[in-house]
């Protein structure tokens, strides 16, 4: 009936696949690890890079004060307390040891400065040196092939087995899968000897079933995911009663150009420099409209609101924590001004009403204090008056989706009709839903990938032997 | 009589006491808000005075009385003309009276006399003033009437050319009343309606328009943007440019509209083809990307595109599979991190060496994702784009390749060792044989020719006896020693069996004392059962090769088999070596 069998089988290798793969492994269980993709890694890997962590050595060095509870409040704030308090409070106590493991043990290298996001209290956010995912991607998949995880990319899930009694078996795969194709490759039945972990990341890419879920997100609008981030895993769990939740919360990222594709170079861009020290102006009417350093959903909002045109416009000082800058100019995302009137000309933004608002806003910076949308200064921030000067046109594209399968404190998958968990079956990363609510604080889903990731794998691999 | 020389000296008084008067004048001025204290000029007030003084003079004298005001009159004119208002100059007339009027108050003469001086000069004041209003009203009216006739005849000349634009334009001009009922058209419009009436009809109707009644044309067709109508007549389609104005100041039709409509059925029919140009061309040029897009997407390798800072900016999937790195980060990256030291050091050299049209092949180090490193082959050609240039690198994962090279070698490898040992073995055995056929030709020679010679050559039977004793211990010395030793089943074995015994001694395989013996494996295999029977081991579960191995057939033994024993008993019997002996 089965084709192989392993201890352990773990559906996408993106950050919480990995982890549970690399933590199951630790735990003495065999694991196999199947994504659908040609390449490893998924969203993961072409991500930001960003890690929050409440209470952090940086924030030591930088005498920020810091804790679980701050950050969870903050979680809960942008979430509008939709999210399950249990799992938040995971997240949030769990960033700084799971932090720590990824430089102790992956060996994953970060810049020595912290970022202070959208949201946050405080800054307490990490970021890897290369300013990707693929700065943490890497070393897991490095760990992994020390440790002889076999990670198997163009395998499709097509059905996870679970039997009349209530406990999932195996998956059924497709072997030589290419996506998208359907009917590509090989049926192979795989048995789970003790459990089988999901962690096939969301749907952002999934016009259609996001549609459903909030029919604005029609497929005019763009996302910053890699193209196989769909919902067939997510729609295979709830085919065998996996619980569903805030399906219908989708995030929007406000930080990506529209003069690239996807998350590309430009939204770093943005996150690095743009929104921290720089100004978010509609170019139409050449002023602010938001305070560019609040939650990804009312920025969004704001740039949605009257078809506004935004543009972030930054100076020379407001550049040199953007690591991006060089990738930037050369493809054209972010242009160079000599002056802030070129930049308006070239931006059809008018000048007058553009140099007034910079003018504003640097009185702001002078007094410590802006006086029009209440933004949280940072203690470095000077006023827009170093030339050269940056812009970068904006357009909101969908990147996060909160909501998924319901998960218990231990990453086991909740059953729609009995309410317990389902036995052999956890989830982890963007499919499990409920830990950021309504919206989620940027840096917030690594750390949340990597601790349910790791709680999912320790599980799967402690679950008793059948077999 | 007595009151003008009365008034003379009054007059007198007045100028002695002027710089009173001004005192006063300029009070007053100010409190009108006339003049700033200090912005007025001394010499306007000086001259209004003596012009003022002049007048009143005048007034006294009986030839210049009809007149008095002329002067004055003549004065508003003046100023009239530098753009002072009339009303402007009576009120600073007024000021100047009554500054006028406090001094004569001043001087304190009797009540009587200061009275009349009072009545005179108002007197005099009001026939000025109604003389300057006057003139000022005549001056008016003689203005407004000529303006008229100007523009009488401006708008008759205007009303020429718009004629002339109306009769002779090529657009189509029609008036409408409030209703939309066609009132006028031009001729043009005649001459594009042939035949048809037009005035008296709905402007909707006539040019084929979907809203009908006036107001809602408007709104259909507001003005300042482009509309174009398409009215076919007498069965040819011709395109318009309707513009509607209404007649009225405002935007409201109830004073009827103006139509005009001017034919851009020319320049709908360049651009119609334009439009069809530019989608073929476009739809082809799509084609021909999608089709390109498709080989660069579909081909087996890995194609990337690298710039001058030796960075990926275009990647195909495969090569996304070969390396394990998503498009997105495989885009921009170094391509330094692909590879190791040396397979960078090739590449460099390629890159700046390599020209245009020209294609170099490499093998070099790739790394995965995991850091896993794996044999690549890469062929490099060059690209001048733009002043720019670029490198299309393709590669292939040689991973299974060179593991099959390398499996071939391996068994390249064994079947050479397997032929030297085999040659060695055969070598060892010619040796052995020649060394025999020496040793044998070398007894008959020494020994038993001599022996045999010395029997034909004499005729005594002793000694004769003695040789041929020589000759048998000769023989049987060359046969002795081999029995005890010689196993007695290996003697029932012929040649060629022995030779196999001893092939399956050293350890070989059937399939390869097949090729070393040039025979089928199917005759080996008889030989085998037929050994087998001889040495008495059918039957029993004792393999070959384990008997043989202690038993004597070692190449280097002379004591080994049945040819060997005769041979080194000096007596041949085998064909082979009979041959040998007598060639």
């Amino acid at each position: 009936m089965w084709d192989q069998q392993y201890d352990v089988v773990v559906i996408g290798s993106g950050f919480a696949g990995l982890a549970a793969a690399l933590e199951a492994t630790e735990a003495g269980a065999s694991v196999v690890v199947f994504d659908k993709m040609r390449v490893p890694g998924g969203n993961s890997a072409i991500s930001g890079g960003l890690v929050a962590a409440a209470g952090s050595p940086l924030q030591a060095v930088d005498g920020i004060e810091d804790s679980p509870r701050l950050m969870m409040q903050d979680m809960l704030r942008a979430g509008l307390d939709l999210n399950q308090p249990e799992l938040v409070r995971i997240v949030a106590e769990q960033s700084t040891p799971t932090l720590l493991w990824t430089i102790d043990t992956l060996g994953v290298k970060y810049k020595a400065s912290l970022n202070h996001l959208g949201g946050h209290s405080v800054p307490r956010t990490y970021n890897t040196a290369n300013t990707s995912g693929s700065g943490i991607i890497r070393p897991m998949l490095t760990r992994c092939r020390e440790k002889k995880i076999p990670i198997r990319v163009k395998t499709l899930l097509t059905e996870v087995v679970r039997t009349p009694g209530g406990r999932v078996e195996g998956v059924v795969v497709r072997e030589g899968f290419i996506f998208p194709n359907p009917e590509s490759g090989v049926i192979r039945r795989i048995r789970a000897r003790r459990a089988v972990v999901l962690a096939s990341g969301g749907f952002s890419q999934d016009k259609w079933f996001r549609a459903i879920q909030n029919p604005v997100l029609s497929e005019k609008v763009e996302s910053t995911n890699q193209p196989g981030a769909t919902a067939e895993s997510l729609i295979a769990a709830l085919k065998i009663g996996a619980t569903p939740l805030h399906l219908s919360c989708i995030q929007l990222g406000p930080w990506a150009s529209c003069d690239e594709a996807g998350f590309g170079v430009g939204s770093m861009f943005s996150m690095l420099a743009g929104f921290p020290y720089g100004i978010l102006v509609d170019a139409r009417t050449g002023k602010r409209f938001v305070n560019e350093l609040s939650d990804r959903r009312l920025r969004v909002d704001a740039m949605l609101h009257k078809n506004r045109f935004p543009v972030a416009i930054t100076d020379s000082a407001g550049v040199r924590f953007a690591s991006t800058l060089s990738k930037c100019l050369k493809r054209g995302v972010v242009k160079q001004f000599d002056t802030l009137e070129s930049l308006a000309e070239t931006n059809r933004i008018n000048v007058a009403n553009l140099l007034e608002t910079v003018a504003r806003y640097n009185a702001s910076v002078e007094n410590g204090r802006d006086i029009d949308f209440g933004k949280p200064l940072p203690e470095d921030l000077q006023p827009i008056d170093h030339p050269p000067f940056y812009a970068i046109r904006l357009t909101p594209k969908v990147h996060h989706c909160m909501g998924g399968i319901q998960i218990d404190g231990s990453a086991r998958v909740i059953d729609i009709e009995s309410h317990r968990p389902i036995e052999g079956f956890f989830a982890a990363g963007e499919i499990a839903g409920g830990i950021h609510g309504a919206s989620r604080l940027g840096s917030a889903a690594i750390i949340d990938c990597l601790i349910f990731g790791r709680i999912a794998g320790r599980n799967a691999a402690a679950k008793p032997h059948r077999g | 009589m007595c009151s003008t020389l009365a008034f003379t000296s009054l007059l007198d008084k007045i100028d002695r006491a002027r710089d009173t008067f001004f005192g006063i004048w300029r009070g007053r001025m100010h409190q009108a808000g006339y003049v700033k204290p200090v912005a007025a000029k001394p010499e306007a007030f000086v001259n209004a005075f003596d012009t003022l003084l002049t007048v009143l003079r005048s007034a006294g004298d009986e030839q210049e009385a009809l007149f008095p005001e002329a002067l004055l009159v003549s004065c508003a004119g003046r100023h009239r003309d530098r753009g002072i208002p009339v009303d402007l100059f009576l009120g600073c007339f007024k000021t100047m009276i009554q500054s006028l009027e406090e001094l004569v108050r001043q001087f304190g003469g009797t009540p009587e006399s200061t009275l009349l001086h009072l009545v005179q000069i108002r007197q005099l004041a009001d026939r000025i003033e109604t003389a300057v209003v006057r003139e000022n009203e005549e001056a008016a009216k003689s203005g407004r009437t000529c303006r008229l006739e100007e523009n009488c005849r401006r708008l008759a000349i205007e009303k020429l050319r718009y004629k002339n634009i109306y009769l002779n334009t090529t657009n189509l001009v029609m008036i409408s009343d409030s209703k939309g009922v066609v009132i006028e058209a031009n001729p043009q419009t005649h001459h594009v309606f042939a035949g048809l009436k037009v005035e008296g009809r709905q402007c909707a109707e006539l040019l084929e328009l979907e809203p009908a009644s006036l107001p809602a044309i408007m709104q259909r067709y507001p003005l300042g943007n482009r509309h174009e109508i398409d009215i076919g007549v007498d069965g040819d389609h011709r395109v318009f440019n309707l513009n509607v104005f209404p007649l009225g100041k405002t935007a409201d039709p109830a004073r009827g509209v103006m139509l005009v409509l001017n034919d851009i059925t020319a320049m709908v029919d360049a651009r119609l083809m334009l439009e069809r140009q530019v989608n073929d061309q476009a739809q082809a040029q799509a084609d021909s990307e999608k089709i390109l897009g498709a080989i660069f997407h579909s081909v087996g390798e890995g194609i990337l595109l690298i710039d001058e800072d030796y960075e990926v900016v275009r990647a195909n999937p495969q090569a996304s599979e070969i390396f394990g790195l998503p498009d997105q980060n495989l885009n921009g990256m170094d391509v330094q991190s692909l590879t190791d030291s040396s397979g960078m050091k090739t590449l460099s050299r390629f890159f700046q060496t390599v020209i245009e049209g020209e294609h170099v092949h490499a093998d070099i180090t790739g790394f995965y994702v995991d850091g896993r490193s794996f044999p690549a082959a890469v062929t490099l050609t060059r690209i001048d784009f733009h002043g720019r240039t670029f490198w299309t690198m393709i590669v292939r994962d040689i991973t299974e390749q060179k593991e099959f090279e390398k499996r071939l070698q391996q068994e390249k490898r064994q079947t050479e060792e397997i032929n030297l040992t085999l040659k060695n073995v055969l070598k060892t055995i010619e040796a052995d044989r020649r060394e025999r056929e020496q040793q044998i030709a070398a007894k008959v020679r020494t020994s038993l020719l001599p022996a045999m010679q010395k029997i034909a050559q004499t005729e005594d039977l002793g000694v004769r006896n003695t040789y041929l004793d020589l000759i048998r211990s000769q023989l049987v010395g060359l046969t002795s020693g081999f029995e005890s030793k010689l196993d007695a089943g290996l003697l029932k074995l012929t040649r060629t069996e022995i030779e196999i015994c001893r092939l399956i001694q050293v350890g070989l395989s059937g399939k390869e004392i097949c090729d070393a013996m040039n025979l089928a494996f199917e005759t080996i295999q008889t030989h085998r059962k037929n050994i087998r029977a001889k040495l008495g081991l059918k039957g029993k579960k004792i393999n070959l090769q384990a008997y043989l191995a202690d038993r004597n057939c070692e190449p280097d033994t002379p004591v080994r088999h049945q040819d060997a024993d005769f041979a080194s008993a000096g007596i041949p019997r085998t064909g082979g070596i009979k041959r040998q002996l007598r060639p």
